[in-house]
């Protein structure tokens, strides 16, 4: 009797180290939401959940520096086999919503292998606010 | 905490594969080379507080917050025509 109409497409991604401070967040599911925002659900921890974005819409100028060691652990080999995701702090109605372009999630489009990198020395902010009204 | 003394150029071992080598000392400032394997993650100890931080601020998604985010985003351009937002 479930007649549950997904439409939406999700993926599994899988960050064999978790996020960074939780080694154990290890396995997401990322389904496409709209206007270049993504759901991003914790399978292992079920109370944990993100909202992360593309970052091209909202930041044309990023353009994360992948350093060498992190790009032959996720097995990649050109700039296009990456997808890059910013995390979103959503805020609340006083404080706007914001991305973090310190430490994006880099995922291999094609084997679905993920880390948290952190890009220290690229002097890029922990949270860059979105633009809402 | 254990702690020891090591002159430039000395190193210390943590473990079997994880090598802690003072490179210079340059007044408050010591430079430091790690060598360790490929899966050991190394952060400077505050980016990691404030990582974890970030990280669980974030982490309150429910579903249905990214498509909640998208209207607010885009009504954010709109404002100006829309005050019951």
């Amino acid at each position: 009797m479930t007649a549950t109409t997904d439409t939406t497409t999700s993926v599994e991604l899988n960050l064999p180290h978790g996020l960074v401070g939780f080694p154990l967040a290890q396995r997401f599911r990322l389904s496409e939401s709209e206007g270049g925002l993504y759901d991003m659900q914790c399978v292992d921890i079920p109370d944990m959940a993100f909202v992360v974005i593309a970052p091209s819409p909202f930041f044309p100028d990023y353009s994360p520096v992948i350093d060498p060691e992190t790009a032959e652990r996720l097995e990649l080999s050109s700039p296009e086999d990456a997808l890059v995701l910013l995390l979103v702090n959503l805020g609340s109605d006083t404080e706007e919503p914001g991305a973090n372009l310190l430490a994006p999630v880099v995922v291999n489009r094609h084997t679905k292998q993920a880390v948290q990198v952190v890009l220290v020395d690229q002097d890029l902010p922990l949270r860059a606010t979105l633009p809402v009204d | 905490m254990l702690v020891l003394s090591r002159r430039p150029q000395q190193s210390l071992l943590i473990g079997h594969d994880v090598v802690v080598t003072v490179l210079e000392v340059n007044g408050d400032t010591v430079r430091i080379g790690i060598k360790a394997p490929a899966d050991v993650d190394i952060h400077r100890e505050e980016i990691y507080r404030d990582l974890q931080r970030a990280n669980q601020d974030s982490s309150t998604a429910r579903p249905g917050s990214a498509a909640a985010l998208a209207r607010r985003m885009q009504s954010g351009g709109k404002a100006s025509q829309d005050s019951d937002s």
